[in-house]
């Protein structure tokens, strides 16, 4: 199939930047002039496969957060999409304000007032306390995305399976679930997407002790190492790469748009 | 499984606790494997009566029984119904067979018997080799075969269509007609159909019910609304033009055309004649019944002239063979052959079941 150039570009664009970190991330020595690294180096790589290194530790509790937070934040985002989206009642502007209201806030302002709980309940410096600060910023976006899908949603479809024979459970199962799955599928990317890039929160609640790649990648900065950030940046940036590829997949036909992605 | 007999009593259902029913207190009895319909205007409550009886919707008063069984307390899983709607609302992430098998697969029919039997019935809507195709690859009327085929699958004893043809083009809609009383006949299933299309009504139906503001106005076979409807609203529905006011003396009836003589059995006081403007006849002779007044306007309709004739300060409605020549500002004669004038009572009262198909 022939791509469009509009498409290329696109690709091109958001490739090109990677290219020099591929560059670090192999490179022993790289100064000014020079086009292509004066030297390679195994550092970076090597920091990636070492079994024992801190970044694969915190490579699996940044896996681990960010797919407990997704599936967390799609139950109880889901919800309350159906309740925006499917229903009128009073106050409902007033509602779907303060749903919002923490993708408007800085997390940062939030998390300073009900920082107390957390230590106050022992939740700091553990990873569920770090799952539980990032459902504050997915949790609206998942009610968003869901609230738009359930109010195009046809309820015709789902007479229609009562009808058919489909008690309300298998109902949900068999059709209500598979036509809201492109809506959930985008939902649960955007839920991932920002547990797994979540440096402040992550920082504050889990005090240091819950060490998720984007801490490591700070550390990685401020250590004035190009050679090992560089790694920890690609590494970081993979799985979300990883991800459109898989979404794409699973959206329909003409919901690429739906993502701002394109079919790619 | 037999056809099963529905008889609704007293349905009523309300939308808003102080606004008026949208459905209010409609009584009507479908005989076993028959087919009726439920015809009115949009908004006029024939949906919602389909979706009480599908039980979508519980009604606020009345029992709905298929047999001498209520189902009131049935969920619509649980009623021996299907049901095709204006939008054929084919699940989009199945194919043509799934969507058809889905009644099956949800009563756990396994899944050879399943397959088997998704076949015979898009053989049926001829569709037979279509099961493998997506549903967004089908026409719309291929998509309204398949509604019907999913509906008719599981061997329902009751079949609710709700205008299931409106959205396709008036040649198309013909030939799907002509289908649907092609599988009704062969699967034997008692149908309840809503369309406010009269025509399609009278071509499909062994008993209309004309439903008007919530209520059912009249019951009847299709002939019955054209010979002898039951009220005003019903007989103008139907088309007939010429509704005059006056009164019943002695069996002629007085109004603003003189003293005319009515079919019989119009009962002394006031009333409406009804007549239909392909009745009346344009005469030049003087003779009974027949009435003298000039032509005001005569349009060309291809198959009959619709002339207006004004006698005094009424207009009559005719409609004249084109062979015809009709001088518009001439004097004219028109003929109301008392057979066909009918006499209905004045007040809208008259919501008794009309005609040869009385329920009690």
């Amino acid at each position: 199939m022939r791509r469009p150039l509009a498409t290329w570009v696109l690709v091109v664009g958001v490739l090109l930047p990677f290219v020099p970190l591929a560059g670090w991330a192999v490179s022993g020595r790289w100064e000014y002039p020079a086009l292509v690294p004066q030297q390679l180096s195994g550092r970076g790589l090597g920091l990636l496969t070492d079994p024992g290194s801190r970044v694969l530790s915190g490579l699996l509790t940044s896996l681990t957060i960010g797919v407990v937070v997704t599936v967390l934040a799609l139950l109880v985002g889901t919800p309350a999409g159906r309740a925006l989206g499917l229903y009128t009642f009073r106050g409902k502007r007033g509602v779907q304000f303060l749903v919002l209201a923490p993708a408007i806030v800085p997390g940062l302002a939030v998390l300073l007032g009900t920082q107390v709980f957390f230590l106050r309940y022992g939740l700091a410096d553990t990873v569920a306390g770090v799952v539980l600060v990032h459902l504050v910023p997915t949790v609206p976006y998942v009610t968003l995305v869901t609230a738009s899908a359930f109010a195009n949603l046809d309820v015709g479809y789902e007479d229609q399976a009562r009808v058919l024979g489909a008690g309300p459970a298998r109902v949900f199962v068999h059709v209500t679930l598979p036509l809201l799955r492109p809506a959930l599928v985008v939902a649960g990317f955007f839920a991932f997407l920002i547990s797994w890039s979540e440096y402040v929160l992550t920082l504050l609640i889990g005090g240091g002790t819950v060490q998720t790649l984007p801490l490591l990648l700070f550390a990685f900065v401020r250590g004035a190492d190009l050679t090992e950030a560089a790694a920890v940046a690609l590494l970081l940036s993979a799985p979300p790469l990883v991800l459109v590829g898989l979404v794409v997949r699973h959206l329909p036909r003409g919901h690429g748009p739906l993502i701002g992605l394109g079919r790619l | 499984m037999p056809p099963e007999t529905v008889t609704l009593s007293g349905l009523t259902k309300r939308f808003t606790p102080a606004g008026r029913p949208a459905v209010d207190d409609v009584s009507l009895e479908l005989p076993s494997g028959s087919v009726t319909a439920l015809l009115g205007p949009s908004g006029c409550g024939k949906s919602t009566t389909l979706n009480l009886v599908a039980g979508l919707l519980s009604p606020d008063a009345g029992d709905v029984r298929f047999g001498d069984r209520s189902v009131l307390g049935l969920p619509p899983e649980h009623r021996p119904v299907a049901m095709v709607s204006q939008r054929a609302l084919l699940f989009p992430h199945l194919d043509v067979a799934e969507n058809v098998g889905f009644g099956l697969r949800m009563r756990r029919v396994p899944r050879r018997e399943r397959r088997h039997r998704v076949e015979g019935m898009l053989e049926l809507v001829e569709l037979a080799g279509y099961g493998g195709r997506r549903v967004h690859e089908l026409s719309g009327g291929q998509e309204q075969r398949v509604a019907l085929a999913r509906a008719l699958v599981t061997d329902p004893r009751v079949l609710l269509l709700d205008e299931p043809f409106s959205q396709l083009d008036a040649t198309l809609r013909g030939r799907m007609r002509a289908l649907l009383r092609h599988v009704q006949r062969q699967v034997s299933v008692t149908t309840l159909f809503v369309t406010h299309d009269q025509l399609e009504a009278v071509e499909l139906a062994d008993t209309v019910a004309l439903m008007l503001d919530g209520r059912i106005e009249q019951h009847a076979r299709p002939r019955t609304f054209y010979e002898r409807p039951a009220t005003a609203a019903a007989a103008a529905f139907f088309g007939a033009r010429n509704i005059l006011p006056g009164t019943v003396v002695d069996g002629r009836f007085d109004c603003g055309l003189g003293s005319l003589v009515v079919a019989d059995g119009a009962p002394d006081g006031p009333g409406h004649l009804v007549v239909r403007p392909e009745s009346l006849r344009l005469t030049e002779g003087a003779a009974r019944n027949t009435v003298h007044g000039t032509v005001t306007s005569a349009d060309y309709r291809g198959t009959y002239i619709a002339v207006t004739v004004t006698v005094g300060d009424t207009a009559l409605h005719v409609s004249a063979p084109t062979s015809v020549s009709v001088p518009v500002g001439g004097p004219i004669g028109v003929h109301l052959p008392p057979h066909t004038c009918t006499v209905v009572p004045a007040a809208r009262a008259g919501r008794q079941e009309g005609g040869d198909h009385a329920t009690p």
